[in-house]
């Protein structure tokens, strides 16, 4: 296992910068939702691997907050996006600007 | 003086505007009622003042007030002396939070500094022989505008509270003996001013008021950074950190003016800036931008031409002497060797203003913009003055600053007075008032000859000790300074002639300028009415009595003006022991 | 003390679970999370249109909160730190506990009329806020990473709903949508800056942290892993506070939200983030200020200069106050790259200014609202001095405050915050915030302009006549249904005054505040 704690700590890398890559790139509203949560997992792959390596149980309890945390943000979320794609509009975020720059 | 007279003489205008609040707007006649009252009891206020101040012999005062005066640094007194001092703390801060901060971080490299200065300011009111003259001229071009405010203007109510509040931040710069203070009225002087400037004008006012406001108040921003840096300066040197300006003139004994390093280019040698000549200039360019200088100037004419007579009155005569009280109560004490190092550059500024605004005020068709040109050429004399850094130059700058007041005042009032019958302020549309105006056009005579110095007449007596100021600095700058004279006669009468003098000419229907003979008499009653009169004679009178007997004033300003000339030759010391070998302690705190 | 006296009086109550010193460490929360439980029950029994009732009922959990809050500063308690370490209920956390709770109180005085001229008046809102508050507490005295995480969301979930309270409004759905994204963006940086905190030092608890930062720097090693970790925190948590270049957000989410919703988000939010900012890097992170200094003060700077230059070019007064925002953000931002306590003190001071004067900003572009949107346009403004003397004066006084003039308790915010950044001898920091500070002059004042010189802005006014505004307006209309709301208005007013006149007031408090722990 300790042998592949770098190998954890790059793939959790990885993911977050791929999540972060999404969300700048991607247009959908929810496929940019997904890349935060991508994010969201690799910290808490991140954390996981830590308390491993460091024997603690902190990053497993702080892995399981932000489980639930995330969870609570879904509901949220997808709730704003159903609204915005029944008030009738595409879901391109290009496309919403209403407000002046 | 046993009761508080200063925060008196403060209050009274602030109690005026909340009564005048309180008043229906509907009431012109009481709402001016109120308004001269109030401003006649702030300039009783002020004569009650100057008359304690006169009567107390300088030197006992000094005395008197020494231990106020001198209340820290091993008997090393300020050589400017104070009188009326009031001091109450308002803010002080305790150590509490930097020391347990540091206690419980212990070993913690970030918390291991020194804890900070307490930052501690109070409410210092005082005056002294220069702001004492100011705070007199203040009181009474205030009065003078309530008197020529008419109570037909519109929104009376608002024009007569911001008045009395501009009021109150005028006399709270004059007699604040705290930085902190001072940049609080200073700056809280120019809301009200704001509000009149946009709210009463012609129809370009609002711009007017922007570009005067942005810079002012970019000036002080820099003014309020480098308050903050002499604290620390002061205070990293002598282990008082305070912005007490008694004290702080005092410890300028103390800090050393590190020698700057210079470096080489193209073969010259250039010295750079050390922290105090910084610190110098920010205060400078504060206060230049006040005065005008000249490169600072644009905001002036577009303000003067655009505002109402009465606030012009006050604003022309006594906001824009702030400036040059800045350069003279700041400046000079707190910074004296940067105050020489930046000699030359001031005097070439204030010479530039004087040759500018009396070339461009040749210009003019505007009237009011003849008057604000004219206005920024006599204010560069003030500067040439101060920065002559000696007892004539400095003495004739005080006298002039309170002259300029007076003469610019009437002139004002004089050119509004035009403005308000014909409707026009273009000199070509205008013409041989004379005949239909002979009380205005007497008046106006008097206070065009003290505009362009004439002996016996008031300015006189200060633009003459200002040439010999700088004369006794340079032989140029008093020739340079003499060509604005010269040319003050002819823009001055080019005014005066132009308005009053030869056929009389008025604004036609359409534009072009009628040319009318023998009809004086058809135009009605268009000259000066008694509140007109009641504004103009005070103050022509005090241009006759100031220019046939001098010696008063001249003797009255000579006290302050040298102890200033004293506090800006200060050699600066390297320690307080190398400083009271070189006997400092003079003359404030000389027993 | 209270906590063991319940306990006493009242021995079924399960209080021996957690010790009653912990549990009263965290009155305020529990007292306004209960609040929000309260009110969502009331909710289901108060008949429909039942706003003023339910706004009331959460004034009085709100003041209840803050009364504990005042009561626990005068008590002064030895032991403030609470549940092993995971909350700091030191004066620290209750100054920033003051101004949340009364901001979130000035809120609810703004709500009801508010919420009526909109035809908002859902009971949810009141839950929302309170659950947001109660999200804010937590924060301002978190002393481990899962509690600042937790804190976090709790505060911002239930703003994503509410910036998306006007179902009906293209702009909010918009604003909310964009919070939202952006908003779980920046608590993914902070919660990967959080793990690498975590996993290089062992510890969650900042105090632990604290010591092994402290050991390496000591030694003079700096942990490159932890460097990145305090990098993505920087980032997360200037997203949060809105500071530029992690400000995109900011200004289409003030203009979209509800207008009471962007005064609570644009002021509670930002003493929340600010606090435990503050906390992290002037205490947790102070081993390592060497190297996050610059960065931190490269943020101040951009975020001072962005935000006041493009306020400059806007025409909605929200726009406005959120460039402004931005901009005011940098300002606190010197205090965080100070690190020290005269900082630490001066942001905390600026923060306090910051609520009297933003909130009676918002409070005033609140009061102008009308029915279905939010009169925020300039060209509404217009001429506003003579339609509504009171409130125009009191919007030119914020103005003024936020611009830094004497007399407003702005100016005092300044000077604090620069002369602590002088002493600190970050001069460059002092001297951005002056220019940029005389650049801000420009649109406060033209917001004063339009509002008391007519013929100024002349398209502006011709562009009003043809969208149909009557000269009355909607503020008359407004003031006679909504006169908390100008009570709220007129205290914001008063206290930006009374502040300006005596900082001392403020400042003392300050003083009171003997360890920032962390």
């Amino acid at each position: 296992m300790s042998g592949l704690f770098p190998g954890f700590l790059i793939l959790s890398a990885a993911m977050f910068s791929v999540g972060a890559a999404g969300v700048l790139v991607r247009r959908n509203p929810l496929v940019v939702f997904m890349c935060i949560e991508l994010m969201l997992n690799s910290a808490n792959l991140a954390l996981i691997t830590y308390a491993r390596y460091t024997h603690t149980m902190a990053g497993q309890v702080f892995a399981l907050i932000v489980i639930a945390v995330a969870a609570s943000e879904v509901v949220v979320g997808l709730a704003l996006i159903t609204g915005v794609y029944r008030s009738g509009r595409h879901l391109d975020l290009d496309e919403l600007s209403e407000m002046s720059e | 003086m046993s009761w508080p007279i200063l925060t008196v003489t403060l209050l009274v205008p602030l109690v005026g505007a909340l009564l005048v609040l309180a008043l229906p707007a509907q009431r012109g006649r009481a709402i001016r009622l109120v308004l001269v009252g109030v401003t006649a009891l702030t300039l009783g206020l002020t004569c009650v003042l100057l008359v304690a101040y006169l009567a107390v012999p300088s030197a006992a005062a000094s005395r008197l007030t020494g231990s106020a005066n001198g209340q820290s640094l091993s008997g090393i007194h300020s050589p400017v002396t104070f009188q009326f001092q009031e001091q109450v703390s308002w803010v002080q801060s305790g150590p509490s939070l930097s020391h347990l901060h540091a206690a419980f971080n212990e070993g913690n490299s970030a918390f291991n500094q020194a804890s900070p200065p307490p930052i501690n300011f109070s409410y210092h009111l005082g005056v002294d022989g220069m702001s004492i003259w100011l705070l007199a001229l203040a009181a009474l071009l205030f009065l003078v505008a309530a008197v020529v405010l008419s109570k037909r203007q519109e929104r009376l109510r608002s024009f007569a509270a911001l008045m009395l509040l501009s009021e109150v931040g005028v006399i709270g710069v004059l007699t604040s003996l705290d930085l902190i203070l001072f940049y609080f009225f200073w700056e809280a002087a120019l809301i009200p001013l704001y509000f009149l400037m946009i709210g009463w004008g012609d129809e370009r006012r609002g711009r007017a008021a922007l570009k005067f406001i942005i810079y002012t108040v970019a000036g002080s921003l820099f003014m309020l950074l480098a308050i903050i840096g002499v604290y620390f300066v002061t205070g990293a040197q002598t282990g008082v950190y305070t912005f007490d300006v008694p004290t702080l003139i005092a410890a300028q004994a103390f800090v050393e003016t590190t020698h700057a390093t210079s470096f080489s280019l193209f073969g010259h040698s250039f010295a750079l800036l050390n922290p105090q000549d910084w610190l110098f200039l920010a205060f400078a360019l504060a206060f230049a931008i006040k005065v005008p200088l000249v490169p600072f100037h644009s905001w002036l004419p577009d303000a003067y031409s655009s505002g109402r007579t009465p606030f012009l009155v006050f604003f022309a005569g006594i906001v824009s002497k702030l400036g040059a009280f800045g350069f003279i109560r700041y400046n000079l004490t707190l910074f004296p060797q940067a105050s020489h190092t930046f000699q030359p550059l001031l005097m070439g500024l204030a010479t530039a203003s004087i040759l500018y605004g009396a070339l461009a005020a040749l210009a003019q068709s505007d009237i009011k913009r003849v008057v604000a040109y004219a206005s920024i050429s006599h204010l560069g004399f003030v500067v040439l003055g101060i920065f002559a850094l000696n007892v004539n130059g400095l003495n004739g700058a005080i006298i002039q600053m309170v002259n300029h007041g007076i003469v610019i005042a009437a002139l004002f009032i004089c050119v509004g007075v035009v403005e308000a019958r014909f409707g026009t302020r273009n000199l070509r549309e205008l013409g041989g008032l004379a005949k239909p105006m002979p009380v205005l056009a007497g008046l106006f005579l008097v206070a065009t000859l003290a505009g362009l110095g004439m002996p016996l007449l008031n300015s006189f007596v200060g633009e003459f000790l200002i040439l010999l100021g700088s004369f006794q600095v340079s032989p140029v700058w008093a020739v340079l300074a003499s060509l604005g004279v010269i040319l003050a006669c002819w823009y001055m009468l080019r005014l005066y002639q132009g308005l009053t003098q030869g056929d009389l000419r008025l604004p036609g229907p359409d534009g072009v300028p009628q040319v009318l003979q023998g009809v004086a008499g058809r135009l009605g009653r268009v000259d000066v009415g008694p509140v007109e009169v009641a504004a103009l004679v005070p103050l022509v009178a005090l241009m006759i009595l100031v220019g046939v007997f001098p010696a008063p004033v001249i003797h009255l300003g000579r006290f302050s003006a040298a102890q200033y000339v004293q506090a800006a030759n200060r050699p600066t010391a390297t320690n307080p022991a190398q400083a009271s070998a070189r006997g400092l302690t003079a003359p404030g705190g000389a027993p | 003390m209270i906590g063991a006296q319940v306990g006493a009086a009242v021995p079924w109550l399960p209080l021996h679970f957690v010790p009653a010193s912990d549990l009263l460490g965290i009155l305020p929360i529990l007292i306004v999370g209960g609040g929000a439980v309260v009110v969502l029950l009331a909710d289901l029994v108060v008949p429909r249109r039942g706003g003023p009732l339910l706004a009331t009922l959460t004034g009085v959990v709100l003041l209840a909160a803050l009364g504990t809050a005042v009561g626990q500063w005068a008590a002064n308690a030895a032991h403030p730190v609470v549940f092993d370490g995971s909350y700091a209920n030191d004066r620290f956390t209750l100054f920033a506990d003051f101004v949340i709770l009364a901001t979130a109180l000035a809120v609810v005085g703004l709500s009801p009329g508010y919420l009526r001229r909109r035809g908002l008046e859902e009971g949810e809102y009141y839950i929302l806020l309170l659950a947001s508050v109660a999200g804010m507490l937590v924060l301002d005295g978190a002393l481990n990473l899962i509690v600042i995480f937790l804190g976090i969301e709790l505060l911002s979930i239930p703003l994503y709903v509410l910036a998306g309270f006007a179902r009906d409004d293209k702009k909010s759905q918009e604003g909310a949508m964009k919070y939202l994204l952006l908003g779980g963006f920046a608590s993914a940086f902070l919660l990967y800056g959080m793990a690498l905190l975590y996993g290089e030092t062992g510890h969650t608890s900042l105090t632990a942290i604290h010591a092994v930062l402290l050991r390496g720097a000591t030694a003079g090693q700096f942990d490159p892993m932890i460097l990145a970790g305090i990098g993505l925190l920087v980032v997360g948590l200037a997203f949060k506070v809105s500071a530029a270049p992690f400000h995109w957000w900011t200004p289409d989410v003030y203009q979209g939200s509800p207008a009471v919703v962007t005064t609570f988000m644009s002021v509670a939010t930002k003493v929340a983030a600010f606090a435990v900012f503050l906390r992290l890097f002037s205490a947790t992170l102070a081993p390592y200020r060497s190297e996050w200094e610059i960065p931190v003060a490269v943020v101040a700077i951009i975020s001072m200069i962005y935000g006041n230059l493009v306020a400059v070019a806007q025409t909605s007064v929200k726009r406005l106050l959120a460039y402004s925002g931005i901009a005011q953000a940098g300002y606190v931002m010197i205090g965080v790259a100070v690190g020290r306590p005269d900082g630490t003190q001066a942001a905390l001071f600026y923060l306090a200014a910051y609520a009297f004067m933003n909130t009676g900003a918002f409070a005033v572009v609140t009061l102008l609202s009308r029915r279905g949107e939010d009169c925020d346009r300039y060209s509404q403004l217009a001429g506003l001095s003579r339609r509504e003397p009171l409130l125009a004066g009191l919007m030119a006084l914020f103005m003024l405050s936020l611009a830094g003039f004497p007399l407003t308790v702005g100016f005092f915010g300044k000077l604090f915050l620069f002369s602590a950044a002088i002493h600190d001898g970050q001069l460059s920091l002092a001297i951005w915030g002056i220019l940029t500070s005389a650049v801000s002059l420009f649109y406060y004042l033209r917001v004063i302009l339009l509002m008391y010189a007519p013929g100024e802005d002349v398209l502006e006014t011709q562009e009003m006549e043809v969208a149909g505004v009557s000269p009355e307006g909607s503020a008359v209309a407004a003031r006679s249904t909504a006169s908390p709301a100008v009570l709220v208005v007129a205290l914001a007013g008063f206290g930006t005054i009374l502040l300006g006149v005596f900082p001392a007031l403020i400042y003392t408090l300050l003083q009171g505040i003997s360890v920032v722990h962390g």
